[in-house]
């Protein structure tokens, strides 16, 4: 616990003290959900049905083109051999660049749901706040869980920024589709279906962060 | 201290370094000598457990793996430093790595052995190339540990820096293993020398008389 709180403090402090990322992926997902709803034209039925699964798209470009920050500073400063040289089990080297990515993600996405709800017209006040707050969260965790894995496994390579897409993209579909469909009946009202899309969100959370827990190792040494 | 039986690493079909054995006692002082590809920072990334051996072993004080790596401190080509923390704040950081206990203490001993206490609040990214080596040596030396791994620790030190790696070179009472091109000191310094070429061992025994004979082991 004690490696993984100081990555966390680490990449905290490297974040605050450059924020240019943050701020650029703030604006992608302005920019998308801008183009998204400019693109479905002015009928408001429209916007509302196809309103998660623009979130989820927004979401998912951003989960990706933000892996790049996920290790960044280690790639920038070389200081990925300074981490597989400490007496630290890769899996928790994982787990904190993990949360800090989830962390990362949930700020952006805190700061572009007021922009999504009124540019969509879906009000989320109260209970359907709190419910689309789960399944953000619950999506979020299944995106990043995927992401950090591949980012570090194409860390070394040449073509990273043109490999980590087409290797996250397949396998984070479930997860998109879930949180999809779990988000679209959050907005619809139908609290049995929440409930049932998120069980399924939660699972594969867990699978995800499992398995990328067990194979980082393997991943970043090889 | 250091045992490595068989030990080879191999990226893709290209074997970097194959086939080498290497006992190294407590206290001894090794170099590791060859030309440029000849397996040098390979192997001891393998000692440092950076890296997995793709065949072989290696221990260090009977461990393998995290226990290892705890007994290990290495200074490599590159400083290891995230040049948006200050000088401290990456002490620290590793520090926290390695659960060094009482570290504020000994952060602040090792920026004054190495000279940078000066500087402890500036961030890394403005540090020159010797004084990014002598915090590597800071951060090496962070958890005390048994064995010391220099990849070519010399280059860019400026006098002051070199002489104070001279000194702890001379008598730490550590095991040392190290590459350096400064062949003349290596020579002078060593206790036994690894000659590897083309990612195999050519030579491994006490050092020669002087170092064209050892530049001669190469050829």
């Amino acid at each position: 616990m004690r490696e993984i709180g100081a990555i966390i403090w680490k990449d905290l402090i490297l974040e605050w003290r450059a924020p240019e990322g943050l701020v650029s992926l703030g604006g992608f997902c302005l920019a998308t959900l801008l183009a998204f709803h400019f693109a479905l034209g002015p009928d408001p039925a429209r916007m509302r049905e196809a309103g998660s699964g623009v979130l989820w798209a927004t979401y998912m470009l951003a989960g990706v083109a933000g892996a790049g920050r996920t290790f960044a500073s280690e790639e920038r400063d070389g200081c990925m051999e300074g981490l597989l040289s400490a007496p630290v089990d890769r899996g928790n080297i994982y787990l904190g660049k993990f949360l800090v990515g989830t962390l990362r993600m949930l700020v952006v996405e805190a700061l572009t749901l007021p922009p999504f709800a009124a540019l969509y017209g879906l009000p989320l006040v109260g209970g359907k706040l709190l419910q689309l707050g789960a399944v953000l969260i619950s999506g979020t965790v299944g995106l990043v869980a995927v992401v950090t894995l591949f980012s570090g496994l194409t860390l070394r390579t040449r073509t990273r920024e043109a490999l980590l897409p087409v290797l996250t993209f397949p396998i984070v579909v479930p997860v998109v589709i879930g949180a999809v469909e779990a988000s679209r009946s959050v907005f619809s009202g139908g609290w049995d279906e929440v409930e049932r899309w998120f069980k399924l969100l939660i699972s594969f959370d867990v699978t995800f962060v499992s398995l990328a827990w067990l194979f980082f190792g393997y991943a970043v040494e090889e | 201290m250091v045992e490595a039986e068989g030990l080879g690493k191999r990226y893709g079909w290209t074997w970097a370094l194959r086939g080498v054995d290497l006992e190294v006692g407590p206290g001894e002082r090794v170099l590791v000598f060859g030309p440029n590809g000849a397996g040098k920072t390979t192997l001891l990334k393998l000692i440092a457990g950076i890296l997995r051996p793709s065949e072989g072993r290696v221990k260090v004080g009977g461990a393998d793996d995290l226990e290892m790596r705890r007994k290990v401190g290495m200074v490599g080509h590159r400083p290891l430093f995230y040049g948006k923390l200050t000088v401290r704040e990456n002490l620290s950081f590793y520090g926290k790595l390695y659960g060094v206990p009482g570290l504020r203490y000994r952060t602040e001993e090792l920026l004054e052995r190495v000279g940078l206490r000066h500087m402890a609040d500036l961030p890394c990214e403005v540090l020159s190339r010797g004084m990014a080596q002598r915090l590597s040596l800071a951060k090496a030396l962070l958890h005390d540990p048994p064995v010391l791994l220099l990849d070519e620790p010399f280059s860019g030190m400026d006098p002051e820096g070199r002489r104070f790696l001279e000194e702890l070179l001379g008598d730490d009472g550590r095991t040392v293993i190290m590459t350096t091109y400064d062949v003349g000191f290596g020579v002078r310094w060593a206790e036994k020398v690894l000659v590897l070429v083309r990612g195999g061992p050519r030579y491994l025994g006490p050092p020669p008389r002087n170092h064209e004979e050892l530049i001669k082991l190469c050829e």
